[in-house]
């Protein structure tokens, strides 16, 4: 049987606060394939680092999900809490923003790497730490067998960003999900960073679920793109098509909101992105939408297809 | 147009540990004129902030000279120094970390213009309320508190009171940093406008490359507390002359389909500014050094009409 290697269907993620639930991620659906390259762009509470947690189970206590996310034809959600723990790091890793948070400090990173394998092989210490030195050589870090023993303090944070990676990759997992991973980073330090995932993706075969805030990483990395607002897919489409031929105002406003040449003028997306308490009834983008029609305020529109492939959470969409 | 601001061989070491010295800002020289916008780009500790802050004299310089408005910033004190930061004013990158949690708006601006006798205390509320309006906001904002507004609205707050006292020129050190995409874009229009229509100068420190390059008329790169490349924006980024320009320039992802072409990635880290590399400070990460880079420092010259570059190939 032919499974896709991650399948999210109608994925809900809500918070309660005071008896209240608000909904944070609304319906989310979407695919994610062997060897492929898929992102998730969005701003700040968009919901897009919250679909991500819901895939790893790593949601905070007052956060519920409801729906369906299959991993090579299995429902995580409902995996026990031994099953989840053979599952992270195995089959599915995460990168996330700040490496610095993400390493423990009183430990060097050798011992945190080989924890890794050691949790899910069943190998020696000295196995363990051999194939750490290998890792790191991997991930490119310079001298490994000295930088072992090194502190996450004694690194940059270009190199922690790259003892995460060699983490992540520790287990050879199929997909690995990156938040933000290069956005503590600077740009020339994002560009070896970028570098270095896409060369291993291709070398350990693997699939990569990418949360990024920048176009331009999308642009030039990714296969295929979900574009999230207010918590729900605006827009879905291959890379090709949601810079070329974009289909939601949101998409469009994104794109036109970057910064051109000296002289010509920024067209910024008005407004700004409501609280989850005050969400408009109809399309959740119509008060800052250039195209509103009294239509939309009415219903929130469907996510429809526009071609092949390509979705878009507009009733204009075909006008736009 | 005039001269505003004018830095001669600024410098600012931080004494360290073990007898060293952190050489933050060394030996940085450039002119400000009237109505123009400086870009000063760079990535974390490139010394950008340090300067940012030397030419508010909010720190104090090590050596060379600062003139704003044809008054030494450098030694100045009391009631001079209250002149000079009449004259300019800077915004921060994060707007609610430089907004007092306690104060109304209507008070965070107010004190500004009561304290510079700007207005009297009974013109204060409409004061402010043009203010606001000016930066697009409205008059509903008076009376509430910093934690009542968005990061964008907060920095357009930021952005009015350091109208309030009629400036020249606005530091503005990554003033979009913590701000979403679509937002970013709202506040790059605004002080494109305020730029425009008050003729305001502006120091726009970022590691944004393309707003940098959409807002400035001038560029400066910085790499460890050195200015490697200066010229006006156009000429920069369509021909980046020192290897270090070119490699950064390069690393902006662009947000088009198609190949990615024509990376240059360089090799390791920013070395610390405590312990910079002898010779040129970029030679050990420089896809082109050859032999003079690891022994002289290249001096800083004008190598073509407004192109200034410290690199030994030119």
């Amino acid at each position: 049987m032919h499974y896709p290697l991650l399948s999210v269907e109608d994925l809900n993620v809500s918070f309660t606060f005071d008896e209240k639930s608000l909904k944070a991620v609304d319906s989310i659906g979407f695919r994610v394939d062997r060897e492929d390259f898929f992102a998730i762009v969005g701003e700040s509470g968009s919901g897009k680092t919250l679909t991500a947690l819901s895939i790893m189970r790593l949601l905070p206590p007052n956060a519920a999900s409801s729906g369906r996310i299959f991993f090579k034809g299995e429902d995580i959600l409902l995996k026990s809490a031994e099953d989840l723990r053979r599952m992270r790091g195995r089959d599915i890793s995460m990168v996330f923003q700040e490496p610095m948070t993400s390493l423990n400090p009183v430990f060097d990173v050798g011992f945190q790497i080989a924890e890794v394998l050691s949790t899910h092989f069943n190998i020696t210490k000295k196995e363990a730490m051999d194939r750490t030195v290998e890792l790191l050589r991997s991930v490119k870090i310079p001298s490994p067998e000295l930088r072992v023993k090194d502190y996450p303090h004694q690194m940059s944070g270009g190199m922690r960003q790259r003892i995460m990676i060699a983490m992540a990759i520790a287990c050879s997992p199929s997909l690995i999900i990156a938040d933000e991973p290069t956005t503590a980073l600077d740009v020339t330090i994002q560009a070896q960073i970028l570098e270095l995932i896409g060369e291993l993706k291709t070398k350990n075969e693997m699939s990569i679920l990418l949360i990024t805030h920048d176009l331009g990483i999308v642009a030039e990395w990714a296969r295929r793109v979900e574009v999230m607002y207010a918590g729900r897919i605006v827009e879905k489409a291959s890379v090709k098509d949601i810079f070329l031929n974009p289909r939601h105002p949101y998409t469009r406003g994104l794109l036109e909101s970057l910064p051109k040449r000296k002289g010509e003028k920024l067209i910024p997306v008005p407004g700004q992105v409501p609280g989850l308490n005050e969400l408009p009834s109809g399309c959740k983008f119509a008060p800052r939408c250039r195209y509103v029609i009294p239509a939309c305020r009415e219903k929130e529109p469907a996510l429809i297809p526009v071609s092949d492939d390509h979705f878009s959470r507009c009733i204009r969409a075909m006008e736009i | 147009m005039k001269e505003l601001l004018k830095l001669e061989n600024v410098r600012k070491f931080f004494p360290v540990k073990g007898g060293n010295v952190l050489k933050a800002v060394d030996d940085v020289s450039f002119v400000v004129h009237e109505a123009e916008v400086f870009g000063l780009v760079g990535e974390s500790g490139c010394g950008k902030s340090t300067l940012g802050k030397l030419i508010l004299k909010l720190i104090d310089t090590t050596g060379g000279r600062i003139i704003f408005d044809g008054l030494d910033v450098t030694n100045a004190r009391g009631q001079e120094l209250s002149k000079i930061r009449r004259g300019m004013q800077i915004i921060f990158q994060d707007p609610l970390a430089s907004l007092n949690p306690r104060m109304r708006i209507i008070d965070a601006i107010g004190e500004a213009l009561v304290v510079n006798n700007i207005v009297r205390r009974k013109e204060v509320k409409d004061s402010v309320a043009d203010l606001l309006e000016k930066v697009g906001l409205n008059t509903d904002s008076l009376y509430k508190y910093p934690h009542e507004f968005s990061g964008g609205q907060r920095q357009r707050i930021c952005i009015a009171r350091a109208l309030a006292v009629k400036p020249k020129m606005i530091v503005a050190d990554e003033p979009l940093s913590a701000l979403d995409v679509s937002i970013q874009a709202q506040i790059i229009n605004l002080l494109d406008d305020l730029q425009k229509d008050s003729g305001l100068a502006f120091v726009f420190i970022s590691h944004n490359l393309p707003a940098i390059e959409h807002f400035s008329d001038k560029v400066a790169v910085m790499y460890l507390g050195k200015i490697v490349e200066m010229s006006g924006t156009a000429e920069l980024f369509k021909g980046p002359m020192h290897p270090y320009t070119e490699a950064l320039l390069s690393a902006v992802p662009k947000p088009e389909v198609g190949e990615r072409g024509g990376r240059i990635l360089l090799e390791g880290d920013v070395p610390s500014p405590v312990h910079i590399p002898q010779g040129c400070p970029f030679h050990p990460r420089c896809p082109k050094r050859f032999g003079p880079c690891d022994k002289e420092i290249p001096a800083f010259r004008e190598v073509g009409k407004d192109r200034w570059v410290a690199c030994h190939l030119w």
